[in-house]
């Protein structure tokens, strides 16, 4: 992309790289963006291979540090209640929602459990997942994130990276879990479906429009691009999913596991921040 | 009754009086312009030419940032302004993404354009504005409750600003619009349906 259409001067007419969800305190709002996944992901995962505790990290995860981030990115932390008056039109106020009912449900499932409770729990972390990419989605001007496959990548990179942490504390704490064996399986399913939505997701950026495009080549062939392939791609991708399969298989050890659990955690990180980062707006004329 | 402006790029000369004007009136904090004059450059050499694009908010009538703003602080007026009641801002900044146009910012607090000190005008106007809410033009609300029209629409060299209701076919908007001209809003294809209209 040439510096014309991306200027610097704010008087010249051209596309623009949105600043505000990615520098500055933004970078707390990608922790918020990512730490919800990794709650979310993590309940649903606890519900999936019958980990008890694992539900209350996951709610712990939304509720303290999702929620911390978002309050350490507001300018004004403490009107944060107002988000609650506006769930009608507004993504965010809806999400807002969705972390307070999932903390809710989630700790009354991890306290009294039963069948009702573990389904509204799981709806909740669902909500709790894609929400976020509603948000993005719902920010026109940015074609990359105006896509209706973002909310399901985020759904998809959440599951892994709640799988993903799960591994990881079963291996440094060895019978946390009961089901483990559920995991492995698990995560290579969700890393794959992951990898399969992000290619979906940016083969639909290049041809959407122009904007979206651009965007595609600043994560794929800027300076981005090293984050891209050995962040996202090698780490968050392709070393789990080769350690998956080998564990699957019984060729490498368990201890290994935690090794894709960290990488597939630093990649859905770096995604994420990629994704935040090469936001473009179109020229407004 | 629904306030809106017709912008003549043929009169527009790129003075940027109305981005002074607005400055001056309404005291906008460093690096914060409420309304600003775009340059785009069109064609190649020797047939390079330059048009200019006044733009502010452009007061839609289904406003994105509306829409997205998660406590209120951004809402539709009756006559169809598009205002922000910063007091009940929490600095999200939803509205600035979702806002096709890029006319709205976020003041942190930070200090006037000289170094170490707010001149005396800075002191005056600064305290006008919220630190960490959002703030963008409103049409000079004020004066148009006055009677008044926006300073920018005032104090434009070449008249290439007209304002008026857009619901009164009497209107200087309104007969702007009737001339056989050609006339685009920006970034229509969003569904904003915003208020200002260019005649090119």
């Amino acid at each position: 992309m040439s510096n014309a259409t991306v200027p610097r001067n704010q008087f010249i007419m051209g596309a623009k790289f949105q600043r505000d969800w990615i520098e500055g305190r933004g970078l707390w709002l990608l922790a918020a963006i990512y730490l919800g996944g990794v709650g979310g992901g993590l309940f649903i995962t606890a519900v999936l291979v019958d980990w008890h505790l694992g539900l209350l990290v996951g709610v712990g995860i939304a509720a303290i540090l999702k929620g911390g981030a978002h309050l350490l990115f507001l300018t004004h932390p403490w009107k944060f209640w107002r988000i609650f008056t506006r769930p009608q039109t507004s993504w965010i106020s809806r999400g807002i929602y969705f972390v307070t009912l999932f903390i809710i449900f989630g700790l009354a499932y991890y306290f009294w459990g039963g069948a009702t409770l573990k389904v509204i729990s799981v709806f909740f972390a669902f909500c709790l997942v894609i929400y976020t990419g509603f948000v993005l989605m719902a920010s026109k001007p940015i074609a990359f994130w105006n896509n209706p496959l973002l909310p399901i990548l985020f759904v998809s990179v959440s599951l892994g990276s709640g799988i993903s942490l799960a591994e990881t504390i079963n291996i440094i704490s060895p019978q946390a879990i009961a089901n483990p064996e559920l995991l492995t399986g698990a995560g290579l399913w969700a890393v794959s479906i992951t990898a399969l939505l992000l290619f979906v997701y940016l083969v639909g950026n290049f041809y959407s429009s122009v904007t979206a495009k651009e965007s595609l080549l600043h994560l794929m062939k800027g300076q981005l691009a090293p984050f891209f392939y050995v962040g996202v791609v090698l780490l968050g991708m392709i070393l789990p999913l080769a350690i998956f399969s080998a564990a699957h298989s019984g060729i490498v050890p368990p201890s290994a596991l935690a090794i894709a659990g960290i990488a597939e955690l630093g990649g859905a990180f770096i995604l994420r921040y990629l994704i935040l980062k090469v936001g473009i707006s179109a020229p407004v004329a | 009754m629904h306030w809106g402006m017709v912008i003549d790029l043929k009169l527009c000369i790129g003075c940027n009086t109305c981005v002074a004007v607005c400055k001056l009136r309404n005291g906008t904090p460093k690096g914060v312009f409420w309304n600003r004059v775009l340059e785009e450059e069109v064609g190649t050499f020797p047939t390079a030419r330059r048009i200019f694009w006044p733009v502010r908010c452009m007061h839609c009538e289904e406003p994105a940032c509306v829409e997205a703003c998660p406590t209120g602080a951004s809402y539709q007026r009756p006559d169809n302004l598009v205002v922000v009641e910063g007091e009940k801002c929490v600095g999200c900044r939803a509205c600035i993404l979702a806002c096709p146009y890029d006319v709205r910012a976020l003041w942190d607090g930070d200090g006037g354009y000289f170094k170490d000190h707010l001149t005396p005008f800075e002191e005056q106007a600064y305290v006008r504005h919220l630190a960490g809410a959002v703030q963008k033009c409103d049409f000079c609300s004020s004066r148009i409750d006055e009677g008044l029209k926006p300073s920018c629409a005032e104090a434009c060299l070449t008249k290439a600003i007209i304002f008026g209701d857009l619901d009164d076919p009497q209107s200087e908007v309104s007969l702007a619009l009737a001339e056989p001209r050609v006339r685009r809003r920006l970034r229509e294809e969003l569904g904003t349906r915003p208020s200002i209209y260019y005649l090119t």
